[in-house]
């Protein structure tokens, strides 16, 4: 824990090392979350919200400490990221048991349903978002931090440093372009 | 594509997104110029862009969440937080973090749940204060501030819980409807003021008060947060660098902005600027930063509210900017006075009868005039304006009073005095002043007080209620008429407001225990110890009074109680009075306890730095070093009390310390060492004008010289003291010094005297129907008729003193009345019925086990007594030697009691040799005794040895025993000394008119005695054997 936090100041402070360490670290500690989540007694009001998961997820990471701005907003890039590469690997967990018949590798269960069944689309996404990082790494980390991360227009705009506006036409143009994408 | 194209297309998009129909298609192809392909790419995702509905238009994570998750609540609905609160709602979260409501699932009821927000809950030390501020803001109960309950912690979350209050905030309230009517407006002042200065006074600074943090339930005002502002200073301080502002700019003191320690009057500016936005809608100042704001309280003083609202009155408008002066000593100093001077203006009109004073012969019905420190509501006859206490005194004089509540009298005095200083006129605290006196042994100070409260008073205009209550009160108890004081502080408590109440019983309960009204008192103290913040102080009480009553388990649970309280609370004094309070009681039952709490005591002391409570707790420890036997240690550590206390001007302190180890000396017999810390008390009390000091060392003094059988010294000694505790109605004392006296004058024959103190001492007694007082006052009225000879009225005394005892259950009481019963029913001859008065004692001191062996002595005497009178010379001798060694070392008139059996009785058997050593050393006990009878006693035991051994030396030794007999007033003694030289000269002229003395004094006994008692007495054998044949 104290590492996460750790981290989270050094990515703060721009250690380009820190980012990738953060990002495994918050990983893990949402799958932990998780399954402790799933090994408590089933209650209709304790199923696993994803609100719950990340509330928790960032107290236990910057509850400790009193964390500026700054890290906070690396918090929800690095939320972010993190949602995506669960939500990734559940989709192609998903695709893979399908093909093989096995059990699905990521026990996120059925608030996940949404992903299963998108889970093709969920794919060609993350590959589109991909290539549109080479093109412009700002309107990735956006679709990332709006599609992820559930960021709304001014929340984006305030995390990654940009006017609202801006966050809007890069949005619209990335929305766009992904249609092309998907159809493709 | 390239990164460069990509951006060029996305610069082209963004400005043509906006646009619509053609004019899009338009800007497109002319910003895109003859790149074809630009502009179809172009134009191909302006078309995909207008469709609604795409995939990633549905985020998997529902937009905003992760903020929220990040941002918001800790807790759920429906969730169980430390196993205990259900939460059950959410209602709002603030600068702090977040409020629930809840359901105390232990408690069943409902609660309001506050979180710390996560950056303030910081380390495992911040935890501990935390727990420590809650536990500090609990101090606080009143029905205006909201109150804390307990501090708890879910997982990361830091939170506490606290009474649910269902309303809005008086800012909500004043943002909706706008500013509030004066008359709307006072009733939600009065309650702020009412709040803030309970607790201010109970040690508490609001520090961040504000229209946002009162609660309005229906007509009540609520303010919340109460000293959590300290609390998110230290979360913010113990954090990183970003500085958290404490406090609300637009609320805070211009002293407070700048950072400088802030104390009661920043709560008070707070309160103006709430006043101020109350009446007028609005805040005095309105700036752009804090820094501004400061800057422009500090400089410009606030518009007139009155600009605002044209219905403010001019009392209303000076009170606001009293309060928003912008230097801290121009405000109110208590939050009370800010109400109480709105209400000045506007007096009700309540006519009041003011009763007749006329105390220690003070002028009946001294008109007296208002004054403050009371209730809040002042109650105001017509007449001339009140005299209002300033705002200092009336600080002071709340602490004053709160000091004497945990016993902290010579705290209180000082606290007072400085009231007194700064407001003469403040009668109150003149009333307060007193007791405290009163309580430090210094009567004559108290007496000035009251004396000068009534006499200050200028006209007969009137006087609040409470204040003529407590005059009237401190009269009595200077006084020292207790009992009456008693209702005087129940009219106080009936007309305290609920909020008050507490600390009203406390006030009542310290002066029933006075009264010696036990039970009045365990109740007032019951009732006080329902609610802090006086409870610790009411349960340190309620020990003391288990332990007066000889309940030490239950003094012991409820000094615990107290003990955990004041702790709770950081009131290291309460702990250090309890810890003397435990000492005390422990004296008596383990002096190990006892001494671990006087350094416990002492200890605390050096923490908290009061010099009082040192110097009280190191005579503590004197008196127990003294009863552990190491008087040397105690002298050391006493000695050190009086040094520390010389030092600091409390000689006062010594002298009670001084007396108290004086008193234990003489529960210890340690005669010489009473006398010596005695007339050390005497010395200190001389300089320091203690006069209640003086007359309490000079009754120890003068007891220790009786006992030294220094007799005249003695009186003298106690005489000193009477007029003190005589004029001063210090009637309890009086008694005790009556009744040393009264044995002051038996030792030393002047009888009728003595009868006149025992019959005073009884008929205080019998007033007060009070079996322990009235035993001894009938044994000291018996002891002179007995000693005169009148054996038929001392019995009847010491048969009526056995009947109280028996019925009152005290054994010990029982007992010496029957053994002295039966020391009168054998000189009368009643040997059966004296036999059965002993064996009926003995009975009793056989299950006493020790604390019969003092009457038991007693008993050995009589018996050998009764012997020698039934001529068992050898019984006789037997128990009297037996009685002789129980008695040396104690009162002298037993040791010749015994000297004088076994000297006769040596030489009824023949003994000569050792009968004359002994008439040697009999004669010279009672010399060096000084004790009349004794001495009467001892001459004639010495010439009847000496007829036996037929010396020739017996008539003179007989004329001078009957000589000092009959001069004594010694009658029986007389009698048979005129009978023993009746025999020794039977033969001789002087016969026939010893015979006529013997008809003469022989009816006189029968008068003195009663028919048919005198033929019983003539059957003694010892006096029958006297008796010439044929008389």
């Amino acid at each position: 824990m104290e590492q996460i936090t750790e981290l989270l100041i050094e990515t703060a402070r721009g250690d380009p090392g820190a980012q990738g360490k953060l990002l495994d670290a918050v990983y893990q500690e949402l799958h932990r979350l998780a399954s402790s989540y799933m090994r408590q007694e089933r209650r209709p009001d304790h199923t696993l919200q994803p609100t719950a998961l990340v509330n928790e997820a960032y107290l236990r990471l910057i509850g400790e400490r009193q964390l500026t701005w700054e890290s906070r907003s690396h918090f929800y890039v690095t939320a972010a990221k993190t949602m995506r590469r669960i939500l990734i690997d559940h989709a192609r967990g998903h695709r893979a048991s399908k093909r093989s018949g096995g059990l699905v590798r990521v026990e996120l269960n059925e608030n996940l349903a949404a992903v299963e069944t998108q889970a093709d689309e969920l794919l060609a996404l993350d590959d589109a978002l991909s290539r549109l990082a080479d093109l412009s790494p700002r309107q990735a980390r956006i679709v990332e931090l709006r599609f992820f991360g559930g960021l709304t227009v001014e929340e984006t705009a305030k995390v990654a440093g940009i006017s609202e506006k801006t966050v809007k036409r890069d949005w619209a143009l990335a929305r766009a372009w992904f249609e092309h994408e998907l159809r493709e | 594509m390239t990164p460069e194209r990509w951006a060029r297309i996305g610069d082209i998009f963004g400005e043509a997104m906006d646009l619509s129909g053609n004019d899009q298609a338009e800007y497109v192809r002319r910003a895109c110029q003859d790149d074809d392909s630009l502009r179809d790419e172009i134009l191909r995702l302006l078309k995909d862009h207008q469709r609604p509905g795409l995939f990633v238009d549905r985020p998997l994570l529902p937009e905003g969440i992760l903020s929220q998750a990040a941002e918001s609540r800790t807790f759920r609905d429906g969730q169980l937080v430390s196993g205990r609160f259900r939460i059950t709602g959410f209602i709002g979260e603030g600068g702090m973090g977040e409020v629930y409501s809840a359901e105390d699932e232990e408690l069943r009821s409902p609660v309001a749940i506050k979180t710390l927000r996560p950056h303030f809950a910081g380390s495992a030390k911040f935890a501990e204060r935390f727990r420590h501020e809650i536990q500090f803001a609990r101090k606080v109960t009143h029905p205006n501030v909201c109150r804390v309950f307990d501090a708890g912690r879910h997982e990361q979350t830091l939170y506490f819980t606290m009474e649910l209050l269902d309303g809005e905030t008086l800012a909500r309230r004043i943002e909706r409807d706008g500013r509030i009517q004066l008359d709307k407006a006072l009733p939600i002042v009065r309650q702020l003021c009412e709040g803030l200065s309970a607790a201010h006074r109970a040690g508490i600074l609001h520090r961040d008060f504000k229209s946002a943090n009162v609660m309005m339930e229906g007509s009540r005002a609520v303010i919340t947060d109460f000293g959590l502002a300290r609390l998110l200073e230290a979360g913010a301080t113990g954090g990183a660098s970003t500085g958290v502002a404490i406090g609300t700019p637009a609320y805070m003191a211009p002293e407070q902005i700048e950072g400088q320690p802030a104390g009661p009057a920043a709560d008070i500016y707070a309160l103006g600027v709430v006043l101020y936005e109350m009446v007028t809608g609005r805040r005095p100042h309105i700036a752009s930063s804090p820094l501004a704001l400061a800057a422009m309280k500090v400089k410009n003083p606030p518009p007139p509210p009155s600009g605002f609202a044209p219905e403010i009155t001019p009392v209303w408008e000076s009170v606001i900017l009293k309060c928003l002066a912008a230097k801290p000593d121009g405000r109110f100093i208590d939050a009370l006075q800010v109400v109480e001077a709105i209400d000045r203006a506007r007096p009700l009109h309540i006519p009041f009868q003011l009763p007749p004073l006329k105390r220690m012969g003070i002028a009946a019905a001294v008109a007296i005039v208002a004054i403050g420190g009371g209730f809040g509501v002042r109650r105001l006859i017509q007449g001339g304006p009140p005299h209002a206490p300033t705002a200092e005194a009336v600080r002071w004089y709340l602490q004053g009073r709160d000091a004497m509540g945990e016993n902290a009298f010579l705290k209180a005095s000082n606290l007072l005095e400085r009231v007194i200083s700064l407001d003469d006129s403040y009668v109150a605290a003149h009333a307060r002043l007193a007791e405290a006196y009163a309580e430090l042994d210094m009567g004559d100070k108290a007496k000035d007080e009251v004396i000068h409260a009534a006499t200050l008073v200028p006209n007969r205009s009137n006087l609040q209620s409470e204040t003529a209550l407590l005059l009237e009160a401190a009269q009595f108890t200077v006084g020292r008429e207790f009992v009456k004081a008693v209702p005087k502080w129940q009219a106080i408590v009936s007309g305290a407001p609920a909020s008050e109440k507490g600390r009203a019983y406390l006030d009542l309960g310290r002066a029933a225990e006075k009264a010696n009204l036990i039970k009045e008192a365990a109740d007032a103290f019951q009732r006080a110890s329902a609610a802090s913040p006086q409870r610790e102080a009411a349960l340190l009480h309620l020990g003391m009074l288990s332990a007066r009553k000889g309940d030490a388990k239950l003094a012991a649970t409820q000094f615990a109680e107290a003990e955990q309280l004041f702790r709770l609370t950081s009131n290291f004094e309460g702990v250090t009075e309890v810890n003397l309070a435990l000492a005390r009681m422990h004296e008596s039952s383990g002096l190990a306890d006892a001494e671990t709490n006087a350094r416990a005591a002492l200890e605390m002391t050096g923490l908290t730095r009061n010099l009082q409570q040192q110097i009280k707790a190191r005579f503590q420890l004197s008196r127990i070093k003294l009863l552990q036997g190491h008087s040397n240690e105690a002298r050391t550590i006493a000695d050190e009390g009086v040094g520390l206390a010389g030092r600091n001007r409390l000689d006062n302190l010594s002298v009670q310390g001084l007396n108290d180890v004086a008193a234990v000396l003489t529960r210890q017999l340690h005669w010489i060492e009473v006398e010596d810390w005695s007339r050390r008390a005497i010395e200190l009390a001389r300089r320091s004008m203690s006069r209640g000091g003086e007359a309490r060392a000079l009754f120890f003094l003068g007891n220790a010289r009786m006992e030294l059988s220094d007799n005249d010294g003695a009186l003298q000694y106690l005489r000193q003291a009477v007029p003190y505790y005589r004029e001063g109605g210090y009637s309890q004392q009086l008694q005790n010094l009556l009744a040393i006296e009264a044995d002051v004058l038996c030792n030393r024959g002047r009888y009728g005297e003595a009868k006149k103190n025992a019959a005073e001492l009884i008929h205080w007694a019998e007033s007060r129907d009070d079996a322990q007082t009235l035993i001894p006052a009938l044994q000291r009225a018996a002891e002179p008729l007995a000693f005169e000879g009148s054996y038929s009225a001392a019995l009847g005394l010491y048969e009526r003193a056995a009947i109280v005892a028996r019925k009152s259950g005290r054994e010990v009481g029982t007992a010496y009345a029957s053994i002295n019963q039966a020391d009168m029913l054998w000189r009368l001859g009643r040997y059966t019925e004296s036999d059965a008065r002993l064996a009926d004692a003995q009975a009793i001191l056989k299950k006493l086990g020790e604390d019969g062996r003092g009457p038991a002595v007693r008993v050995d005497t009589i018996q050998a007594e009764s012997m020698l009178s039934r001529l068992q010379p050898a019984a006789a001798k037997a128990k009297a030697s037996v009685a002789l060694r129980a008695a040396k070392g104690g009162a002298a008139l037993r040791v010749v009691d015994a000297q004088a059996v076994l000297a006769v009785a040596l030489a009824r058997l023949g003994e000569f040799g050792a009968g004359r050593e002994m008439c040697a050393q009999l004669l010279r006990t009672a010399e060096s005794s000084g004790h009349l009878a004794g001495i009467s006693i001892a001459k004639l035991a010495a010439a009847e040895s000496l007829r036996l051994a037929g010396d020739p030396h017996a008539v003179t030794a007989i004329k001078d025993a009957r000589d000092h007999c009959l001069r004594s007033g010694h009658r029986e003694l007389a009698f048979r000394a005129l009978l023993i030289q009746w025999n020794l000269e039977r033969k001789t002229g002087a016969a026939s008119e010893l015979a006529a003395s013997f008809e003469r004094e022989s009816a006189e006994l029968e008068k003195l005695w009663g028919p048919g008692s005198l033929a019983i007495y003539l059957r003694r054998p010892d006096i029958r054997s006297l008796i010439p044949a044929g008389n």
